[in-house]
């Protein structure tokens, strides 16, 4: 039999071993990225209803940052989740961003109301990567 | 109108197919869950089916919302299982810091 302090003790380490994050930590960096980019895609989104030609670096600037901010995350341990966000934003068939830049490269000019409704989704798409980050759990 | 009308019910029920099909394996209830979905996005649905028939949107930006509506639901997915996550880890260190103070008050002498 053993005593109720090894018992207590057995306990203790149970739970400590059990105890590693299941999450990511919330990171600053990546919290600033995703509102930033948020700003930044729904502006530009708005020039959609003219043609590329003038945009074209800013689209490929849009995405350069959009990459490096799916990147940043990738690298932060148990992030898998926030990962996979950044990637659903940016398929090139999901409806959101991805397929948005992709369309409006292809055909130019995207008309008014596509790009009104797709920024509805845009918009709520970071809010999602944003609600996440915020949700983590603060470092000490 | 009526192709982009058939289209667009196309469009649903093959939604409520990947919600049945997803969700299959976990819960009974399947034919609920799918309509649930669709009452959810009625209004938004009577808006798109206005929208086309204003020729406001073509065929392929019905279809590309569609995905994007789809995408969407994925992205709650993964925010509510991650707020999950940190919900437990938050309750786990609150339950390490209560250790410590115990173990540090009562076996460390201020």
């Amino acid at each position: 039999m053993l005593k109720p302090a090894k018992h207590l003790t057995f306990f203790f380490l149970f739970f400590i071993l059990n105890c590693s994050p299941r999450i990511a930590r919330f990171n600053e960096t990546a919290y600033q990225n995703a509102i930033n980019l948020k700003i930044e895609s729904l502006r530009l989104m708005d020039n959609a209803v003219d043609s590329i030609g003038s945009h074209i670096k800013e689209v490929s600037d849009l995405e350069m940052k959009i990459e490096k901010a799916h990147q940043y995350v990738m690298w932060l341990p148990r992030n898998e989740l926030t990962v996979k966000q950044w990637e659903v934003l940016m398929k090139p068939d999901g409806g959101l961003l991805g397929e948005f830049l992709s369309r409006w490269k292809e055909e130019k000019v995207l008309n008014k109301g596509y790009v009104k409704a797709s920024k509805i989704l845009v918009e709520q798409a970071f809010n999602e990567i944003i609600k996440l980050e915020t949700g983590k759990v603060k470092p000490q | 109108m009526a192709d982009k009308k058939s289209l667009l019910k196309e469009l649903l029920t093959e939604i409520s197919d990947i919600v049945k099909k997803e969700a299959g394996d976990y819960l009974k209830d399947t034919d609920s869950i799918a309509g649930k979905f669709l009452k959810a996005n009625q209004s938004d649905l009577e808006k798109l089916i206005f929208e086309l028939s204003q020729d406001e949107l073509s065929e392929k930006d019905i279809a590309s919302i569609v995905r994007g509506k789809k995408s969407l639901l994925e992205m709650k997915a993964l925010t509510k299982k991650g707020l999950s996550q940190a919900k437990i880890d938050s309750i786990q260190n609150q339950i390490l810091d209560l250790i410590k103070n115990k173990v540090v008050s009562t076996f460390l002498p201020k």
